[in-house]
């Protein structure tokens, strides 16, 4: 049997040991921080025993950046072997050799799954090896069962047995019950939401290490933040458009989230609970007939993204110049429909007008230049404007200082040379003229 | 803000400008001009719209502000009679001013009605009333079907978008009156708009016609227009986004602009002057009729009136009416009679009968005391034919004006009279005037910030650095640093603050102004909700009856009418003297001496810091010297540096008094030379000025006018310079009547005003004089009112030998009360209502417990018959009023404060809740013992004094200990108020006292005056703008000031000047 065992070196959760599912799923927590890996099968799915070791390495720096980890035949040599010899991976049969050269404490951590049940006799064990001049554990090697049980009984043969290879602890599959979730207690309360996120940014990397090792999918996050001083709490829910694993995602929508809070006071306690289901590998089907289209475009967003591919909804935005009138948004895009303000009390009413309102209803070209582009005087005199009055005329940002923010433009439908119909408007400003988009 | 002050005819870029001109529209009206009467949704006043109409030559222009008539007088005064005073193009010969209004329907539609004719305009008003009446304020609840009912005679212009459907409702109803607007505002909406509308037209053969629907005179106001925007919606400029206007194309524009954009529909734009054509309705139409008031059998009004007049004059002149006096009121009746106004005498006639009966003490006051009929009827106190007032100032032939009565009455019972006036006229008949509420300094200030996005700390912070300087502190560019802005944005940020002050905020009620009709009032004007419950208001202020020429009655109150009819009360009840302001002793010597020491603190009009520092130069002999010495401490003489030459000419007694010109002398003999009253400055203006009587009355308007736009007083200053010049008269003279006229316009007073005043200032300097112990029992149970807190006026009082008494209760009713005899006066029982916070109600329950069931025996005794709640009980300690009850205060309250009283248990009362001092865990042995010091902070703290000692009495012993060392360090040391007599001026003077009152009035260029205050009275400190400057802080935070500075002596009067101003530590 071969045997990987990380110390994660701080206290862990049990359910820690489900990130190393990934592994093999033989897996074992030990407390406080050890977790067992039967890697005999599994190995050379993972690039070998080193391969192993390196993904180990890797899923353990989620719960602890100082880590170490080792590949020995049994669990105890492989403990302490992570302890005084991290990285290494003794030969197969032959771990003894692992242990030239490492002292008398080692003793202390050769206990796999099963710990020493007092720490005293294998302190007492190693005085009296120093007192007889033995200071190295391969020394130790050479006494024999008997003196060992002569000695300490069942214990020395228990030591023995560990020494060499005969203690044989079983990894048995790990079967994941502890629900996704994670606490978190400040003892300096916060008000920001980076400090805040950068709190909950270790429980989610646990929680998410956790749901890769489960070969599981996130289909929604949610977050309550306890404040300090009061009783107030808030909710926050995280719902990508598809079940994922993309933790910068999930990370993304919850900071935009908690950016838009307005907390009544700082953040003493946080729970963060990931609701997970399991993966699912769907077809891209325009043609299916039972899902709406908002859900097909849904998961067409949902593929681009898992695919590193930027692309969102537009949503509407309530400004008066058209390049700054929509943003890309992964969430569906909510109503825009600007309306005047209207109280009422009673059957009585009292208007509020939005002026500009008309703007959402304004044709605008069905491809818009991200930054208008300047025409040449020859230009403008070879476009054919459709009429001498300005389409739309927007005026804005007057108390912007400087003058790169002031905005005053005319708006006109022209056709090009080529017969394209294009949309240009003319800076009172600097009474330059630009192009500005594109009609099909 | 620069940017859209350029503005250009909009042509595409490739196109070349026509060669010959293009067709001109041949008239062209605007109907729906909308003002910022419409309350944030407008960024220009209804003068400016019209006045800006008319420079672009308009054949006419339409007010129509949102769901009111707010505004339409105020255009129809600029449209009507342009200031003299200000440089307009001349406007078209015929051109129209309409009026109308934009209504929002409950279905979210908008449609502007404009009424044709005189019954349209009744229409008009009803629809507003009954959309406003059930409404809260600034909203509004009309459906179409309640305008349907009164339709007729009504043009509607139907606001898009528009349906179908809305299209054929709307021209059922209206038929031939229905027109749709259309305006090229150069966006995609009115685009839209445009299309459905030549839909409609093709479909029905709708009516067409071309409107901006403006919302300001002139795109440079685009900027506020945002601004006020954004205040309407609660939010910044950055964050307003589609909430904001598009453009600035919403503004009044150039006929060849209008022509330009409609080239293809000129007939549209001149359907303007068609549709205007159909509008026969004037403002002058508006005919008033009042109350005919309820007359005996067979007798016209007229005839009563003159009934009455007599009657009264025979009460009045006991000795006979003289001749000057029956001619006068022969002439005055005549005239009442020619002009109709019997009914709006006996009306108020009426009002002040009721007060009578009901003991409400009222005066008339204002250009109604230059009537006799008003002396004799009662109306006004003062006889003007012994005055010499001038009748013509109240009603004149030629002016038209309706006679202008302001009446005051007790200002605690003035509530009353108006119940009466309710009740008799009903809500049908009466209504009151509206104020406009306006942006001032402050709020325009705080509000544009707001819009700026400047944090709410900044504003505050910037709003306590302007202090009583208003925006001028802040246009210093070297200030926007201390604020952390940029100079540019500060600088747009102050003009756009500057524009927005003096802009419409909202309705408020007027202090007393009512106007009460034959006809129901809402056939005349919308009436709306105010405020306060079952109170309804028209739309329309004092200055806009004022020019409709509809008469008003104005039902005033004052603090001092309340104070004296107590005084009267109160000396019939101790000192069995019945006495009243018709029978005071006239021109009484010690009364007169007493004014003349300037003691006069709690008197009427006479007791401000500026007044006391005169009486002594002025010495008062006479009633008409007081009606002088009211007017002289006014802005308008003040900033006229009118004062001191006529101090100085009163002082010297002149021969012979030099004139500027001497078509002068006979307009300002009476005061010495010097203009003194407002009517003299009119007057003034027209002997040597050259203004016409309409530009004197003009100039009479704008001087009564707090907003007055500057551009008319830079015409004014122009006009008067220039007649003053025309006639010899030296620029110096002209530039300080100008400065007179400022002042005046800011507040100054008429003789007549300042004659009725006179008389109530002579009856409580008469009653301070020879009565203090009364006086200063009733100014207490009158108050809050005049310049001076309890503490002063109970300091005078003790100085003047009136006993104080402190608050005990025992023996203390709710008011202040006079026990018996002591020396020459009453003993002065400190009354309840002098407890901060302590409700009048709970105050009655103590007088009540104890005048029922006798003394109370001690204080569970109290507690059980009162049944007060802790706080109370509390604060009644803490105000001494237990002491009678031999308890420490101290121990008291400690054991009060641990009491369990539940006003829900109903053990309440019972042995259970026994109060006992002494038996309880929490010995209070332990309390600290309360030093004179501590015990009068906790009285002060209670009820803002204490009868037993000042506190710089109290400190006066630490004072003198400190001197000792000053004097030991070569320092001066403490001088208290009454060593100050003994010093000559310039001597250098440290003086310590409680601060009674701070001012900085604006006319005196950055002074401030402190009053302050010691155990033997008061001092005059006088800081100049260097010292105020660099000791603001302290001046305004601390109340125990030392004072160092040095001493200055005229002509009887002694103040301080300071050089430091440090806190009393």
């Amino acid at each position: 049997m071969r045997t990987l065992c990380i110390n994660l070196k701080t206290p862990q959760e049990s359910s820690s040991a489900e990130a190393f599912l990934l592994l093999s799923p033989r897996v074992q927590f030990r407390f406080p921080h050890f977790i067992f890996v039967d890697i005999t099968t599994t190995q050379h799915l993972l690039g070998g025993e080193l391969g192993c070791l390196e993904k180990a390495l890797e899923i353990a720096g989620k719960f602890s950046a100082d880590a170490s980890a080792a590949i020995a035949d049994t669990a105890p040599a492989a403990q302490m072997l992570a302890k005084w010899r991290p990285s290494h991976v003794s030969l197969r049969g032959k771990e003894q050799e692992s242990f030239k050269g490492l002292g008398l404490d080692a003793l202390k951590d050769l206990e796999g799954l099963s710990p020493w049940a007092q720490k005293k006799p294998v302190e007492h064990m190693i005085d009296f090896f120093h007192t007889l001049g033995v200071h190295g554990l391969e020394d130790v090697l050479n006494f024999r069962l008997n003196s060992l049980r002569e000695r300490w009984g069942d214990f020395g043969v228990l030591l023995w047995n560990r020494l060499h290879s005969q203690d044989a602890q079983i990894i048995s599959p790990l079967v994941p019950r502890d629900p996704l979730v994670g606490y978190g207690y400040l003892d300096d309360p916060i008000g920001s939401a980076p400090l805040l996120m950068a709190r909950m940014k270790v429980h989610l990397d646990t929680l998410f290490a956790r749901l890769l090792g489960l070969s599981r999918h996130a289909q929604r996050l949610d977050v309550v933040l306890h404040c300090e001083y009061s009783d107030k709490r808030y909710s926050l829910s995280i719902e990508p458009v598809s079940p994922t694993r993309d933790q910068n995602l999930f990370e993304d929508l919850l900071f935009k989230k908690l950016e838009q809070q307005v907390l009544e006071n700082p953040i003493r306690e946080f729970e963060i609970s990931l609701f997970d289901v399991p993966e699912k590998i769907q077809q891209l089907d325009f043609f299916e007939p039972r899902d709406s289209s908002e859900d097909r475009w849904r998961r067409l967003i949902s593929f681009a993204k898992q695919s590193q591919c930027e692309m969102g909804f537009l949503q509407m935005e309530a400004s008066h110049f058209p390049e700054q009138s929509f943003r890309l948004v992964t969430d569906w895009p909510e109503d825009f429909n600007p309306r005047d303000l209207v109280e009422r009390q009673d059957q009585a009413l009292q208007i509020k007008s939005v002026y500009a309102k008309g703007l959402a209803e304004s044709p605008r070209p069905s491809l818009l230049l991200e930054k208008p582009q300047p025409l040449s005087a020859a230009e403008v005199q070879k476009l054919r404007f459709v009429s001498s009055l300005p389409s739309e005329r927007i005026e804005s940002a007057w108390w912007q200082i400087s003058v790169q923010d002031l905005k005053n433009r005319d708006y006109y439908f022209a056709l090009s040379h080529q017969g394209q119909l294009l949309w240009v408007f003319k800076d009172r400003i600097n009474s330059q003229v630009y192009l500005h988009g594109y009609f099909d | 803000m620069g940017i859209l002050t350029n503005k250009n005819l909009p042509i595409s870029p490739s196109r070349n400008l026509p060669a010959k001109p293009l067709p001109q529209a041949r008239g062209f009206v605007e109907l729906i001009g909308r003002t910022n009467f419409s309350f944030l949704q407008s960024a220009s006043s209804p003068e400016e719209m019209v006045e800006k109409a008319m420079e672009l030559g308009y054949n006419g222009l339409g007010v129509c502000d949102l769901n009111g008539l707010y505004g339409v007088v105020r255009g129809f005064q600029a449209a009507q009679s342009p200031s003299h005073f200000t440089t307009l193009p001349a406007a078209k010969e015929d051109f129209h001013y309409l009026i109308g209004t934009e209504l929002t329907l409950t279905d979210e539609t908008s449609l502007v009605l404009i009424p044709m004719n005189k019954q349209g305009y009744s229409h008009l008003c009803e629809i507003l009333t009954l959309g406003k009446r059930q409404a809260s304020k600034g909203f509004s609840k009309l459906s179409l079907e309640q305008i349907e009912k009164y339709n007729q005679h009504l043009l509607c212009l139907a606001i898009p978008p528009w349906s179908d459907d809305r299209y054929e409702r709307l021209e059922k109803i209206f038929d031939n009156r229905l027109y749709l607007p259309l305006w090229r505002d150069l966006t995609w909406e009115s685009h839209e708009f445009c299309k459905q509308g030549f839909a409609l037209e093709e479909k029905y053969q709708a009516q067409l016609f071309v409107t901006q629907r403006p919302f300001m005179h002139s795109v440079e106001r685009k900027p506020l227009f945002d601004v006020v925007t954004c205040i309407l919606h609660h939010t910044t400029l950055d964050e307003a986004k589609n909430k904001l206007i598009q453009n600035g194309e919403r503004c009044l524009k150039s006929m060849e602009d209008i022509s330009y954009l409609w080239q293809d529909r000129l007939d549209l734009v001149e359907k303007t002057v068609e549709i205007s054509k159909r509008v026969e309705f004037s403002l002058n139409e508006i005919r008033y009729r009042y109350p005919a008031s309820s007359l005996p059998a067979g007798m016209t009004s007229s005839e009563l009136l003159r009934d009455l007049t007599y009657k009264g004059a025979e009460k009045r002149y006991a000795g006979g009416i003289p001749e000057k006096v029956l001619t006068q009121i022969e002439y005055e009746l005549n005239l009442i009679k020619d002009l109709q106004y019997e009914d709006y005498f006996l009306t108020l006639k009426e009002i002040c009968d009721f007060a009578t009966s009901k003991n409400i003490l009222y005066q008339g006051r204002g250009s109604a005391a230059n009537s006799v009929v008003c002396f004799c009827i009662g109306l006004t106190a003062i006889d003007p034919i012994q005055m010499d007032l001038l009748f013509e100032r109240f009603i004149s032939r030629e002016r038209r004006e309706p006679p202008d009565i302001d009446i005051d009455f007790e200002h605690s019972r003035r509530e009353e009279v108006i119940q009466h006036i309710y009740e008799k006229y009903n809500e049908r008949h009466a209504a009151m005037v509206c104020t406009v509420i306006r942006y001032r300094s402050r709020m325009s200030i705080r509000e544009t910030a707001k819009v700026f996005g400047i944090p709410l700390a900044k504003i505050n912070a910037m709003i306590k650095f302007m202090g009583r300087d208003g925006i001028s502190r802040l246009l210093d560019p070297a200030v926007s640093k201390e604020f952390g802005l940029n100079p540019e944005q500060w600088k747009m940020f102050l003009a756009l603050a500057q524009q927005l002050r003096g802009f419409p905020r909202h309705l408020g009620i007027h202090s007393g102004g009512f106007l009460i009709t034959q006809d129901p009032i809402t056939e005349m004007v919308p009436v709306e909700k105010a405020t306060m419950d079952g109170r309804y208001v028209i739309q329309w202020n004092k200055d806009d009856v004022d020019c409709l020429r509809l008469m008003k009655i104005d039902v005033l109150s004052l603090g001092m009418l309340t104070c004296l009819r107590k005084c009267f009360d109160l000396l019939r009840q101790h000192k069995d003297i019945d006495l009243s302001l018709a029978t005071l002793p006239p021109d009484e010597e010690k009364t007169y001496e007493m004014i003349g020491r300037a003691e006069t603190v709690g008197v009427f009009q006479i007791e401000s810091r500026a007044q006391m520092n005169t009486l002594p130069r002025m010495k008062p002999k006479n009633f008409y010297d007081l009606v002088i010495e009211i007017a002289l401490i006014r802005p308008g003489p003040l900033q006229g540096g009118m004062v001191h030459p006529f101090l100085k000419l009163r002082q010297n007694q002149p021969t012979k008094i030099k004139y500027a010109h001497p078509k002068l002398e006979p307009i300002l003999k009476k005061t010495l030379g010097v203009p003194i009253f407002q009517e003299q400055v009119m007057k003034m203006v027209v002997a040597v000025g050259d203004f016409s009587p309409g530009e004197a009355d003009e100039l009479r308007r704008v001087m009564s006018s707090a907003w007055r736009k500057q551009i008319t007083m830079v015409g004014v200053e122009q006009r008067l310079k220039a007649g003053f010049a025309k006639n010899g008269i030296s620029v110096e003279y002209a530039e300080q009547i100008y400065k007179t006229v400022e002042g005046f316009a800011n507040y100054g007073f008429p003789e007549s005003h300042s004659a009725s005043f006179a008389l109530l200032t002579y009856a409580s300097c008469y009653l301070k004089c020879h009565h203090p112990d009364v006086f200063t029992c009733c100014l207490l149970n009158s108050q809050p009112m005049g310049f001076y807190a309890p503490r002063t006026i109970i300091g005078e009082a003790q100085r003047n030998g009136v006993k104080v008494a402190p608050l005990d209760v025992q023996t203390s009713d709710y008011d202040y009360t006079l026990e018996e005899k002591d020396g020459h006066f009453h003993i002065l029982r400190v009354g309840l209502r002098s407890i901060y916070g302590l409700p009048a109600p709970l105050a009655l329950r103590i007088e009540q417990a104890r005048k029922t069931d006798g003394a109370f025996k001690d204080i569970t005794d109290f507690i059980q018959r009162t049944q007060l709640p802790r706080s109370i009980l509390l604060k009644l300690a803490a105000a001494g009023a237990f002491e009678s009850f031999n308890t420490n205060t101290r121990e008291l309250i400690w054991h009060l404060e641990s009491l369990s009283l539940d006003q829900q248990s109903f053990l309440w009362g019972h042995p259970k809740e026994q109060f006992e001092l002494g038996d309880d865990e929490d010995e209070p042995e332990h309390l600290p013992f309360e030093s004179n010091w501590d015990r009068l902070r906790r009285e002060y703290d209670s009820k803002g004094y204490s009868v037993e000692a000042h506190p710089i009495s109290i400190l006066r012993s630490y004072l003198h200990g400190k001197s000792q060392s000053l004097i030991a360090q070569r320092y001066i040391p403490y001088m208290h108020s009454d060593d100050l007599k003994r010093f000559k001026t310039k001597t250098k003077v440290r003086v310590a006292g409680l601060v009674s009152i701070t001012q900085r009035p604006p006319t005196a260029k950055g002074m401030c005056f402190i009053t302050l205050e010691d155990e033997f009275g008061f001092m005059n400190i006088v800081i100049h703008p260097e010292i105020y400057q660099k000791y603001r802080p302290t001046i305004y935070t601390r109340s125990l000031l030392e004072i160092q500075g040095h001493l200055e002596k005229v002509g009887g009067i002694t103040n301080i000047r300071a050089e430091r101003v440090l806190p009393l530590t």
